[in-house]
């Protein structure tokens, strides 16, 4: 009776908790509505190319290659972006007529419910009160700067923690065939973002010593289960792995070669990177109770079995392995460390209540709900449409269908150009207006009739391409075993940016909804000169946008 | 005699857990519209049971493999998981086959099928 009394007092908690991460992550952000008729909620540049990938996707329903309006043109770049993520949301844009920027924003909300359950479920099998006690702490991570993992579009990264977490919990845990669910977690773990499947690599001898010193033995059931758990995982993502091998990862890991691993840089500094600094300060008042806890587990008799605590710790050290020049990768854990240390608070308030000798469940379940209730109150992400607005979705929308497919569409200076991946929801080749450029036109006066520099927009960084000999476009990319690394082929460069005068232009996309009134007053100018020929002319118009057409490219004309 | 009666409590454990499933669900329909309560009711209905189709009961389809070792709970958390990383694969891989998302929904729904199979008549076979 008092089991089931427990269960049904746990199945409200889980709800209460499941409502609150949705509350207070999206419900304004959102403006409690998950449908919207235009990106909503899209900040950075990050954000638009997993919804442009989801776009995608969902219109060719696979992950085989990148859009060519996303690969310099190119239908056959393979593509190498963790595939997870525009796989689900695809699949739930595609077979539920569901927008691909809402499909993304569901697939995340999910994911951060399945982060905050699958921290709990880790704490409750140590301690179902502590459990209750400490995850209303976690919604810290939806404050400032804690929630740019969200705002800024880290949402691979937030996949990946959903497999590192559970990796990091199955992977010292004996039951039957364990190695069954690691592989799939470890495959799935490579599929969404490699860098978490690189740290639990990294901390799976950590977790062996401690199950080790738990059980008083050498756990040589773990390093079997690993190391089949692991083929499993590499044969599952063994293709993808390969696409990443040729591109990604050499991609990444040269990002080190200027400050190679472990260089014990003392820079941690990420506002380079445009993203807020992230420190334990950060966590204000509760870093109080976050140290009592963590002390109180340094000295608990249990440690070794506290798989919650031990996670935390093992998150703190990955967050401080910024200074061994793990760089971005090591920090973006510290936008979940609200999540990884609930538990500490969790101990200190399970510790308090020990000392009054309250520490009963139906208290704890009070005491949590009560707490999440205060951080529902305390904690909002304001409701902002973000970058995207209707005016310039419709008129993208609109050049779907009614620009051929294989011409690039030019943007001089609006708000989709701002985060340039959001160029690719005009679903062509675009150019943009080149900021070097128009910051330097801007200091001068300049005259309309001179050269642009536009710079096209691509998301293949890394491309492997194939040609009808094997992988490369080049006889020197082929030599250099299929990867186009775009930096040194002059060929591809070439293609990158483009001079050129507005008269040779075919489709020009103007924005009069800058909220710059000299930017607006310059691209109606623009607008009003080019129109004085007869063979340029509006094809699409709104209050926001114009869209012109230049139906003899490249033929003198009066500006 | 033991064993049959932990036949017979698997089998009544499915079907009191997929009552639960459907309370679950219910619940969460509930929560999602309270949450973002200007959308369109319909609207959240299919986008939840969607993600309930495609996820959440695949993986818990997955997970009963490991009903001892894991509480309703766990096993719903991480089937979920596991059924993003199940439905993922398989739909990336056939996605090179020339396969589109509705074959690939299939095929997971059979292969899962076959598993949940072969796990009933496993434990029938203890009997």
């Amino acid at each position: 009776m008092e089991l089931i009394k427990n269960l049904k007092l746990e199945s409200i908690f889980v709800f209460v908790l499941i409502f609150s991460v949705l509350f207070v992550a999206a419900g304004s952000l959102l403006d409690h509505s998950l449908t919207h008729e235009f990106p909503f909620a899209y900040f950075a540049s990050d954000s638009f190319m997993d919804q442009t990938t989801v776009a995608h996707v969902a219109d060719v329903e696979n992950n085989n290659y990148y859009s060519f309006y996303t690969a310099y043109g190119y239908e056959d770049v393979f593509q190498s972006r963790p595939i997870l993520l525009s796989q689900t949301a695809g699949m739930i844009s595609k077979l539920f007529n569901i927008y691909p920027h809402d499909a993304v924003y569901i697939v995340i909300l999910f994911s951060l419910v399945i982060i905050f359950l699958l921290v709990y479920c880790i704490i409750r099998r140590f301690n179902k009160k502590a459990a209750m006690l400490s995850i209303p702490f976690g919604l810290l991570m939806f404050k400032a700067p804690f929630n740019l993992v969200l705002l800024f579009g880290q949402w691979y990264f937030i996949m990946g923690v959903i497999y590192f977490i559970a990796l990091l919990w199955i992977i010292g845990m004996d039951f039957k065939k364990n190695y069954l669910l690691l592989g799939l977690l470890f495959a799935s773990s490579v599929f969404i973002h490699l860098p978490e499947t690189f740290f639990v690599v990294f901390f799976a001898p950590f977790i062996f010593i401690i199950n080790s010193l738990e059980k008083k033995k050498i756990d040589w059931k773990f390093i079997k289960c690993l190391i089949v758990a692991g083929l499993i995982g590499i044969i599952l993502s063994s293709w993808f792995l390969f696409i990443s091998s040729k591109t990604e990862i050499p991609a990444k890991t040269s990002e080190f070669e200027e400050s190679p691993l472990f260089s014990f840089t003392i820079d941690t500094k990420m506002s380079a990177r445009g993203f807020a600094d992230v420190d334990l300060s950060n966590f204000g008042f509760y870093i109080i109770p976050l140290i009592l806890g963590f002390i109180l587990f340094l000295f608990s008799k249990e440690a070794l079995k506290n798989k919650g605590a031990i996670i935390g710790v093992i998150t703190l050290i990955i967050g401080f392995m910024t200074y061994l020049n793990f760089e971005k990768r090591a920090f973006a854990h510290r936008w979940f460390w609200p999540v990884y240390f609930c538990i500490f608070i969790g101990i200190t308030l399970v510790f308090l209540l020990k000392m009054i000798k309250k520490e009963d469940i139906k208290l704890c379940f009070l005491v949590g709900v009560i707490a999440f209730i205060f951080m529902m109150f305390s904690i909002k992400i304001e409701t902002n449409p973000g970058i995207m607005n209707s005016y310039d979705w419709e008129a993208m929308k609109w050049t779907w269908a009614d620009i051929p497919k294989e011409k690039p569409i030019y943007f001089l200076y609006g708000p989709p150009m701002v985060q340039r991946d959001n160029l690719a929801n005009s679903k062509h080749i675009a150019y943009s207006w080149e900021m070097d450029d128009v910051r330097e036109k801007f200091s001068r006066n300049f005259n309309i009739s001179e050269k642009f520099q536009f710079v096209i927009n691509y998301n293949a960084n890394q491309a492997l391409c194939k040609s009808d000999k094997g992988f490369g476009y080049y006889n020197k990319v082929k030599e250099d075993g299929g990867v186009c690394e775009i930096s040194k082929y002059p060929l591809l460069i070439e293609g990158m940016i483009k001079n050129k005068t507005l008269c040779e232009i075919e489709y020009l996309y103007l924005n009069y909804n800058t909220g710059n009134s000299q930017i607006d007053s310059l691209n109606k100018y623009i607008s009003s000169k080019l129109k004085q020929n007869q063979w340029i002319s509006t094809i699409h118009q709104n209050q926001g946008v114009e869209i012109l057409k230049n139906g003899n490219p490249g033929k003198e004309c009066e500006l | 005699m033991e064993t049959l009666e932990k036949n017979v409590n698997f089998k009544e454990k499915i079907v009191k857990e997929l009552k639960s499933i459907t309370i679950v669900f219910i619940a969460l329909t509930v929560i999602v519209y309270l949450v973002f309560y200007k959308d369109n009711p319909l609207n959240i209905i299919k986008i939840v049971f969607l993600y309930f189709l495609l996820f959440i009961l695949q993986g818990y389809a997955l997970m009963l493999y490991w009903h001892k070792e894991f509480d309703f709970l766990e096993r719903l958390v991480l089937g979920t998981i596991a059924g993003i990383s199940f439905i993922g694969i398989i739909g990336y891989y056939l996605g090179w086959m020339g396969i589109g998302f509705i074959g690939q929904v299939i095929a997971s729904f059979l292969i899962i099928g076959i598993m949940v199979y072969l796990i009933i008549r496993k434990e029938s076979k203890k009997i």
